[in-house]
Parts: C-alpha cells; structure tokens; sequence
C-alpha cells in the first residue's frame, strides 16, 4: 500500500459571481444527471429481471421464442432480444452515469466551487470544539481520547500507521478548535483583543520563558557562515514544485550532516541569485525545518518566538535572524524581488520575515509546507502559497484557517494508503508521495506536502495556475549563484 | 429525479392489463382471437412490460437531452491542464456514449413495437 495525497483547493482567486453560478450550475446538472442515470440503470436491469423471471415461470414457449402452437394467440414480442437489451441499456446508463459523476467531481474540485461551504462548516467545528474545550475541558479531551481509540480500534487491522498517528489523523477535524482553546488559557486578555490570533497571543506570553530557557542551553550569539557545497543540492528552478523539490534535497543533506555527499550540515539554508533579462536580480531563499540540534538556530523553542504575534519577539528569534543575516550578506538589495520558501519552522520564518521585513526588502511569494502562519500579518502585496496536510497537526498549530483572498491561496492534502492494484477513477484523484517508505507515520515530511502540491497543479485550478504565474515571474532569469548559509548558536564570550 | 417513479404502481399485477384491450399498440398486439380464447399468460407479460419500456425509453431519452445540455454549457469553462484535457476527452466519449445510448433506446422500442 503506497501513500497517496488528494488535494483541496481554497483561496487564490475569486470568481466573478456569474462564473462561479454558471460553473456550479454545469457541475448541479452533471451530478444530477448521473445520479438519474443510475436510477435508470437500476430500472433498466429491475425490467429485465421481471422479463427473465416472466420467462422462466411461463410455460408458454412464445416468451422463449420457441415455435407456438397453431390457432392460439401469443405475443410476437421478441423477448429474448428486449431481454439482452434491456441488459445493455442497464450497462450503457450505468457506464455514463459513473463516467458524468466523475467529471462532475473533477471539475468542482479543479474550481473549488465548495470553497465556500467547506470553509463555514470548518470554522463551525472550529468554534464548537474551542467552545467546549473552553468550558468543559476535561470532559472535551476525554471525548477526543475515546474518538480516537474508537479510530484506532475499527482501523489497526487495515491501517499501517503507528497508534499515535492515527490518533492524530482521526481528530485533525479538532485540531484547530483545540489550538484555539490551548492559545486563549495561556494569555485569555490578549488573545481577545490580538488581530493574531490566540495561539500567537498565547506565543507571545510564553516567548519570554522559552527564550530564557533557549538561552540558557545554546546561548544567544549566534554565528553565521558561509559555507559551501561539494555537490549541487540546490538547482536553478523554475516553478513552486521545483522548489520544493529543492527544499527538500537541501533537508535530506541536512539530516545526513557531515556524512552527506555535499558536506553540508544541520541549520543551513540557501540563497540563490537570478539575473532576469531586464538585468534585474531577483532572489531565492530556501529554509528547512526545525532540526533540533543543541546548539542550532533552527531548534524547537525557537518555534514559538517566531509564531509570536509580537513583531520584535519575531524578529529577536534565532532562526529568523539567521535567515535575516545571510539575505543581508548575499547582497539583495532593497528594491530586488524576493521569494521565500520554507518547511515547517522555515515557514514560519518565512512569513515572519515577510510580515515584518517589508521595510527592508521587496518580499513578492512566500511559498510554505507544514507551516501554522494563518495569523501572521503578512501584507496584501505579498502572495503566500500554502501546502498543509490535513492530519499533520504542524500546520494546524496556528488555530486558524487561512484567509481566503486571491494573493492567499492554501492547498490541503487529504493522506491515504492507495493499493497499486486499484484503478483509481480519473488519474486526478491522489498523486503518489514519492520516495516515503510505505510504514511511514507522520505526514508532516515534505514528500507529502510535493505530492500536495503535485495534485492541485495536475487539477488545474486557475487559482494554482495564477499562483504559480506569479511565482515563476520572479525566479524567471538566469541563476548567477546559490550560496549557503549556516548557523551555529553559542553562548556569549 | 426517480424514475421508479414513473413506472406504474404493481407492474406485476396484471389485472386489467391481462385484458387485451389494454394491451399497448405500439407492440402490435390483436384482441381478436383472444374473445374466441382465454388470453395466454404471455400477452399478459407483454401488456405489463410494453408499457414499461417505453417509459423507461422517454426517460432515458429526456435524461440524454438534459445530459447534452450540460455537457454542452462545460465547453464554456474556462480550464486548462492536463485534467482539462481528461475532462474535455471524457465529455467528447460521453457524447459517444450517449449517441450510442439513445441508437440503442430507438432499436429496443422498434424491436418491441415490430416484433
């Protein structure tokens, strides 16, 4: 059983109310229609069985289309034909039926055209689960608790994932509300009155604990440095899948240290220059995950300083000024576009530094996988491109849905195990996560998050389409360099 | 939509479409020699599902007609990519389908009303 990623759409572009009613139209009269059919197929069949059950407890051999006998009246019904017929129509309705229902799910996913209603019930369930995590915590997290056995119970048996990932995937519909509700009992005041949200008003009370116990175990200065790669890692790109598909080299060598073919380590992110053909540069920068080395930037805790809703707790954590640092020493300039691209924490970085960086440099894309940054203030004029994975729990750390706005779109990967031998109905329905081993546990690894991707890119969207446009205009040029910038934390001298 | 519900209610009791007065003319039944004889039970077989194809053939048809026009009003959709592709093939062999669908229909009632 390989893993498989099915993608949902939301955000990106909005339809003019006419496109979207004429398109939802089409797509109520294709699932109509099928539905019709199948009921005509079943009727089709119901009638010939009646003819084949006429058939076989008659006696009168006119209804087999055997010789009758002179001077009586039969039926010159040819029922053995009608027979066959009815049993081709049947087939013929059905055939058309599944093949209409198909299209009309392709074409309303490929649209999002229940963006809409899918977004309201979330922020429901949402707002249910906050509320009565709120009021009847105890009571909630037990209820949650027997959810998930219930899960672990009925799926164990068909299921290859550990107990704690189904727990986690059985409850992702909460994960959210809970967040919420965790985010509002750490700093109720301010979590009221934050346009950030609960969970980053809650960051920012705990920021002040958690950095001094950062600093306590990796000190505050941090060094960074140059290095370089024996092998390239990071290739000119082109497009958001090829810059996860980057991002993702650049985590592998990281995860194998020293001992990776590149030589390159923990903490290290890349920055790559482009020259376009006006002469312009333009500008690249890929960030890994949290890797949770003792003395790395891009350790745990540094998690919540930069999920902060604080601008100056964001800027003060180590990963963000790691990142912040090697763009200074790469040398882009204040007016050349930017993209950011990150996994994980280097989403979250990424959004930090395009929320609070604008001063500094022309952020343009902000491209993230696994990354809770749905409060993050990020400007209009930057368009953030989002991958999450429904049961991950990362991405749903921040609490919140993501705005729904065109320069904002989120792709949402649904995770399931898809056995090789089944057709599945269009090519269109999952794409497979490549290079993860079929006993995979965790759906928070980047392979998803590209097969994610993948799918909502082979659907077509427009909203993708427009994404990816804007993406690809600012990488569009020749790549003069690809640095390397690593990180290293230490306590003061 | 049902379309059971279009068919008529107890298509197995044959009752008064034992009698072949009701019998459908579109299948080409004479109720003459059945005054000189009690009916065979195949003519009540024949009264009770003639009706019930053709039904089933005005349904299917109107479905088709409904289906065209949808599939029509997609060539309006504004989509491009490999499951546009997908989606604009399978449309063209739907209408295939379809074509092929209603051919079939006409046949059956044709073969039902000369047989």
């Amino acid at each position: 059983m390989a893993w498989a990623v099915s993608s949902n759409i939301l955000g990106g572009s909005r339809y003019a109310t006419a496109a979207l009613e004429e398109y939802l139209a089409i797509a109520r009269v294709l699932t109509d229609e099928s539905a019709s059919l199948s009921t005509l197929a079943t009727s089709w069949a119901s009638t010939g069985l009646q003819m084949r059950s006429a058939m076989a407890s008659s006696l009168c051999p006119a209804l087999r289309g055997e010789p009758t006998a002179p001077n009586t009246s039969h039926t010159r019904m040819p029922f053995m034909r009608l027979l066959s017929s009815c049993e081709r129509c049947s087939r013929q309705c059905q055939w058309i039926a599944d093949k209409t229902g198909t299209l009309a799910e392709l074409l309303i996913r490929a649209h999002s055209l229940y963006a809409q209603a899918e977004s309201d019930s979330r922020s429901l369930v949402d707002s249910t689960v906050q509320g009565s995590m709120t009021v009847l915590p105890l009571q909630t997290a037990l209820g949650l608790g027997v959810w998930s056995l219930a899960d672990i119970v009925t799926t164990s048996a068909s299921s290859r994932r550990s107990h704690g990932a189904s727990a986690l995937s059985s409850t992702s519909w909460a994960h959210q509300g809970m967040m919420n509700a965790l985010g509002s009992a750490v700093d109720p005041l301010h979590a009221l009155t934050s346009s950030q949200g609960a969970v980053n008003a809650g960051a920012r009370c705990l920021t002040p604990i958690t950095r001094r116990i950062a600093d306590s175990r990796q000190g505050d200065t941090l060094t960074v440095t140059q290095v370089q790669s024996r092998t390239p890692v990071v290739t000119s790109i082109h497009s958001v899948d090829e810059a996860l598909a980057n991002l993702q080299r650049l985590g592998t060598q990281r995860a194998q240290g020293a001992q990776s073919s590149s030589g390159l380590d923990y903490a290290t992110i890349a920055v790559q220059h482009y020259r376009k053909a006006d002469g312009n540069s333009s500008w690249l920068v890929m960030i890994p995950g949290t890797d949770g080395h003792p003395d790395s930037p891009l350790g745990w805790l540094q998690n919540v300083e930069a999920m902060s809703s604080d601008p100056e707790q964001r800027r003060h954590a180590d990963s963000v000024r790691l990142v912040r640092e090697a763009m200074e020493r790469a040398g882009i300039g204040e007016s050349d576009e930017v993209a950011l691209v990150g996994h994980s924490q280097g989403g979250i970085v990424a959004a930090s530094i395009a929320a609070d960086e604008q001063d500094r440099y022309a952020i343009r894309h902000v491209v993230t996988a696994g990354s809770p940054i749905a409060n993050h203030p990020i400007p209009e004029h930057t368009w953030v491109t989002s991958v999450e994975i429904d049961d991950e729990l990362v991405a749903s750390l921040d609490g919140a849905s993501n705005p729904q706005t065109t320069p904002w779109l989120t792709v949402h990967g649904t995770v399931h195990q898809q056995d090789p031998a089944d057709q599945p109905a269009t090519p269109f329905d999952a794409s497979a996560v490549e290079g993860v081993d079929d006993a995979q546990q965790i759906s928070h690894s980047l392979p998803f998050h590209q097969a994610a991707y993948h799918n909502a890119e082979q659907l077509g969207s427009p909203a993708v389409q427009r994404h990816e446009r804007h993406f690809q205009q600012i990488v569009d040029g020749e790549l003069v360099e690809t640095t390397y910038w690593q990180g290293r934390m230490a306590t003061s001298p | 939509m049902n379309n059971f519900q279009t068919l008529p209610a107890g298509g197995n009791t044959l009752g008064a479409a034992g009698n072949p007065i009701f019998s459908n003319p579109l299948f080409g039944h004479s109720p003459i020699t059945d005054i000189i004889e009690p009916p065979c039970q195949c003519l009540r077989v024949e009264a009770d599902i003639g009706p019930m194809l053709v039904r089933l053939a005005h349904s299917t048809s109107t479905t088709m007609d409904r289906l065209d026009a949808g599939r029509q009003s997609s060539d309006l959709v504004e989509w491009t990519g490999p499951a546009a592709i997908y989606f604009r093939e399978h449309l063209q062999l739907l209408a295939r389908e379809s074509a092929l669908l209603r051919d079939h229909v006409d046949g059956l009632v044709r073969l039902g009303g000369t047989g």
